[in-house]
């Protein structure tokens, strides 16, 4: 028996509802219809995109409080596409849980990323928002400004 | 015309004979008293071939001997055959005021001929010699075209008529000659005395003019030729003064094209210092591309720039320090040899030695061997986790890895998109700045166009080339219109110097047209009045001649039909027979009444010669037709033989003004008394008048005939 590539294939991604505004406006999909925004103002392309920043945004803050009201946009087989999301989600997963056999419980992967998204998507809005440019440039900055100072 | 003289030498029995005409108008009979074979037909014939050569001889001369039968070859083969005419014809002419004027001349007409004798029926006669003199007061002087002036005093035509006997007259009526060829010989002899065929050949000969006159009429064809040619050069003339005055124009066009040009081009020129519109605009037109063409860039940047945020490396970096502390555990766990399991492979190992690693015999079937085969199944089982863990151990070292690399520094790449947004934002600032500028100067130019002043001199020259070569082509034409008219005024002055000519032709044919309507005419009227005058003349004639009553007598009428048959009719207009009916007194008298009437109306004044005209004919009848006929000629010249003088003698004294007797040497002694001595036959001529007799002429039973006397 081996390993399946992708162990979240039938799991929901989810993001909070209350953000589902937001996240909207920032992606390049628009599930209303209408004319695709520029990269400059929707900077991240589809929701997975930004439900994975704010996992990552997430996870330096730490886990939160469950979500009551959530908007599950896709199922994890989207994360198909990159499957270094995966590998990242697995040892996030392992990080956080000190189980390396965590792994046999995808939903649990999951369940922590979406509880992550969840703390992670108001900075991630936050930092779209922080600065007078556009919110790509914000977001640049905000997380250039994560960056270490070079040596 | 009336006969002076004759005198013929060796013309048959004339050896050498000399008479003489009465001219006297008053007595205008000359009586040739001959018997038969004394020479009469003789000198009818020489007095023709006189007038007339061989045209006047019987057969045309063609088998007609003239040399005396008895020519005496020993001399010589050859005679010399003459024959004299002295003639007078009296001419008229009008006297202005109706009347006319007459003169008369005398003339000599002299033929001599050679003819020789080659053989007992053979001879041979030269062309003969035709001389006509005119006899004046200083003699006789040649007259040229003298057969041509007998001919139109007494054609040769008419000799049938003016020199006739009583046989012969008679074919005209006769039953012996054939009706067709009758009523051809009546009306031959009309056409001829009334100038029917003169007219018709002079109308034949105007026709045939008229057609050849058409003729050159049809070959000019001019004035069609000349309405095409004058339209032609009408034309010509428009199309010359329409080209000269568009090469006017023209002209005028190209000063003012060549002006407009200069215009143009000083505008364009200060244009030109204060800058060029078309090109800015150009440069407008490239910096917009450039423009858009960065801003597209600029999106794909932009793209660039969003995929920024979900590339693995931002992953790595936020997630760092959890990677970082997945990679101890299962490296803990890698240190722990939990992972990778490998007891897999050796126990395979082992089954395959058949012996286990604590030196027992795995032998197969055996309770050891099932051991480590169940062993290998629960290894298996839980190696699919072991395995994610050690590929992920692994990975996690890799990222670990990668994070301090600069191709895994997310931070190099937003820092490198960062700087290409920024380049491309200057960039496009750079344009647009450019853009603006180049607007700038646009707006800042005056109204004026270059490129549209370029365009107006473009158009300009353009129709300064179009003027140009319409100048030259037309230029071309008016060389062309040039030769043309003056080669159409070359054929003007040949076809109008043609229609002179064909003006002067149409003149003739007018005057041919004119002149055959006129002898149509003539011919006519002549056909129309001048015929029923022969017939009425004849008929007086005729019915005088035969001391007819027209109310009692038999004969009641003679005419001539319209297909010219003399005809006599009787009572109640009864057409008699001319062969039975007729005596020969009477038909005889008919002919000759037909000829004296045809002379008559004819007014041709000419002799009429008749050989033995009372042949037949007795008592009164042959002196109504002597006198008749005597009474109705200018010149009447009788041959009669004895017998038709008998009865007649006091008509002849008191007509004939000369008398003459013939006789042939060859007579004696059979018809003559006397020997006249002379070598040869010959007719002699003697003076006695038709009551006398003489030595020369006296003819056996002369002197018991009671009407003659013997004259010394």
């Amino acid at each position: 028996m081996s390993y399946i590539t992708n162990p979240f294939q039938n799991l929901d991604l989810e993001i909070p509802e209350t953000l589902r505004p937001e996240v909207e406006r920032f992606c390049q999909t628009q599930p209303s219809g209408g004319a695709k925004p520029s990269p400059d103002d929707s900077p991240f392309d589809r929701y997975i995109d930004i439900w994975f920043f704010a996992v990552c945004v997430g996870a330096r803050r730490g886990k939160g409080p469950k979500v009551k009201n959530s908007h599950r946009f896709i199922t994890g087989e989207i994360l198909s596409r990159d499957p270094y999301r995966i590998e990242l989600l697995e040892l996030l997963a392992i990080a956080d849980s000190t189980n390396p056999w965590i792994l046999e419980n995808p939903a649990g992967i999951i369940d922590l990323a979406n509880n992550l998204a969840a703390v992670g998507l108001p900075e991630v809005v936050e930092m779209l928002n922080d600065g007078t440019a556009k919110p790509i440039w914000n977001l640049t900055d905000s997380i250039i400004g994560l960056l270490p100072e070079p040596n | 015309m009336r006969f002076r003289r004759a005198s013929f030498t060796n013309f048959r029995l004339l050896r050498d004979l000399e008479l003489e005409f009465s001219t006297d108008s008053k007595s205008p009979l000359t009586v040739i008293r001959a018997e038969n074979e004394t020479g009469k037909t003789t000198i009818l014939n020489a007095l023709q071939w006189t007038l007339f050569g061989e045209e006047g001889l019987p057969t045309r001369g063609a088998s007609y001997r003239i040399i005396p039968i008895d020519w005496d070859t020993s001399a010589s083969k050859a005679a010399e055959i003459v024959g004299e005419l002295e003639f007078e014809h009296t001419f008229e002419r009008p006297d202005g005021k109706g009347g006319w004027i007459q003169s008369t001349d005398e003339y000599l007409v002299r033929r001599t001929a050679t003819e020789m004798i080659r053989g007992p029926s053979s001879w041979k006669r030269n062309e003969d010699s035709f001389q006509l003199f005119k006899k004046d007061q200083s003699g006789y002087t040649p007259e040229k075209s003298g057969e041509l002036f007998v001919r139109q005093i007494m054609g040769s035509n008419l000799k049938d008529l003016f020199f006739t006997d009583g046989d012969r007259a008679l074919s005209f009526i006769t039953s012996e000659v054939p009706t067709g060829e009758k009523r051809k010989m009546v009306r031959k002899a009309i056409r001829d005395m009334l100038g029917f065929e003169l007219l018709e050949n002079a109308l034949s000969h105007v026709k045939k003019s008229a057609v050849e006159i058409r003729g050159e009429v049809k070959q000019f064809s001019g004035a069609d030729e000349l309405n095409a040619l004058q339209e032609k050069m009408r034309r010509l003339e428009e199309k010359e003064a329409e080209n000269n005055k568009r090469l006017s124009e023209i002209d005028g066009e190209l000063k003012q094209v060549n002006v407009d040009v200069q215009m143009i081009e000083q505008k364009l020129e200060r244009a030109l210092e204060r800058g060029n519109r078309e090109e800015l605009v150009k440069q407008k037109q490239l910096k917009q591309s450039q423009l858009s063409s960065a801003r597209t860039r600029l999106e794909a940047l932009r793209r660039e720039h969003g995929e920024l945020f979900k590339v693995e490396p931002l992953g790595q970096f936020l997630l760092k320090d959890h990677i970082a502390k997945a990679s101890k555990i299962l490296n803990d766990l890698k240190a722990k040899g939990r992972i990778p399991r490998t007891a897999i492979p050796v126990l395979r190992e082992r089954l395959e030695m058949r012996e286990c690693i604590c030196g027992e015999v795995l032998e197969p079937g055996s309770v050891h061997y099932q051991h480590v085969q169940d062993l290998i199944v629960q290894q298996e089982a839980a190696s699919v986790v072991d395995d994610r863990l050690t590929d992920l151990r692994l990975i996690a070292n890799q990222k670990l890895l990668q994070v301090s690399t600069p191709s895994g520094d997310w931070g190099n790449l937003a820092n490198a998109i960062i700087q290409r947004r920024n380049d491309f934002d200057k960039q496009i600032a750079d344009l647009e700045s450019e853009l603006k500028t180049i607007e700038s100067k646009i707006n800042e130019l005056p109204e004026t166009d270059i490129g549209f002043l370029r365009e107006q001199k473009r158009a300009r020259l353009e129709h300064k080339e179009e003027l140009t070569r319409e100048h030259g082509i037309r230029l071309s034409d008016r060389e062309r219109l040039i030769r043309e008219k003056k080669n159409a005024n070359e054929e003007w002055k040949v076809l109008t110097t043609q229609q002179k000519r064909f003006k002067k032709v149409a003149c003739r044919l007018d005057a041919a047209t004119d002149i055959a309507d006129v002898l149509a005419a003539s011919y006519k009227s002549i056909e129309d009045s001048e015929v029923p005058r022969v017939c009425n003349a004849m008929n007086d004639y005729f019915l005088s001649m035969i001391q007819a009553d027209p109310e009692n007598s038999i004969i009641r009428k003679a005419d001539i039909s319209e297909a010219y048959d003399i005809v006599v009719y009787g009572p109640q207009d009864r057409l008699l027979d001319t062969d039975l009916d007729l005596n020969g007194a009477s038909r005889r008298a008919l002919t000759l009444a037909f000829i004296l009437a045809l002379t008559e109306v004819s007014g041709v004044k000419a002799p009429n010669i008749i050989d033995t005209p009372l042949g037949m004919m007795s008592g009164i009848v042959k002196q109504s037709v002597l006198r008749t006929a005597v009474s109705h000629t200018a010149q009447l010249i009788l041959f009669l033989t004895r017998d038709e003088i008998s009865g007649c003698e006091d008509i002849i004294d008191l007509y004939a003004g000369k008398v003459f007797t013939l006789s042939n040497s060859a007579h004696y002694p059979k018809q003559l008394v006397n020997n006249t001595s002379t070598a040869n036959m010959q007719a002699l001529l003697c003076d006695c008048n038709h009551r006398q007799y003489c030595d020369v002429c006296e003819r056996i039973g002369d002197g018991k005939n009671a009407r003659l006397t013997q004259r010394n």
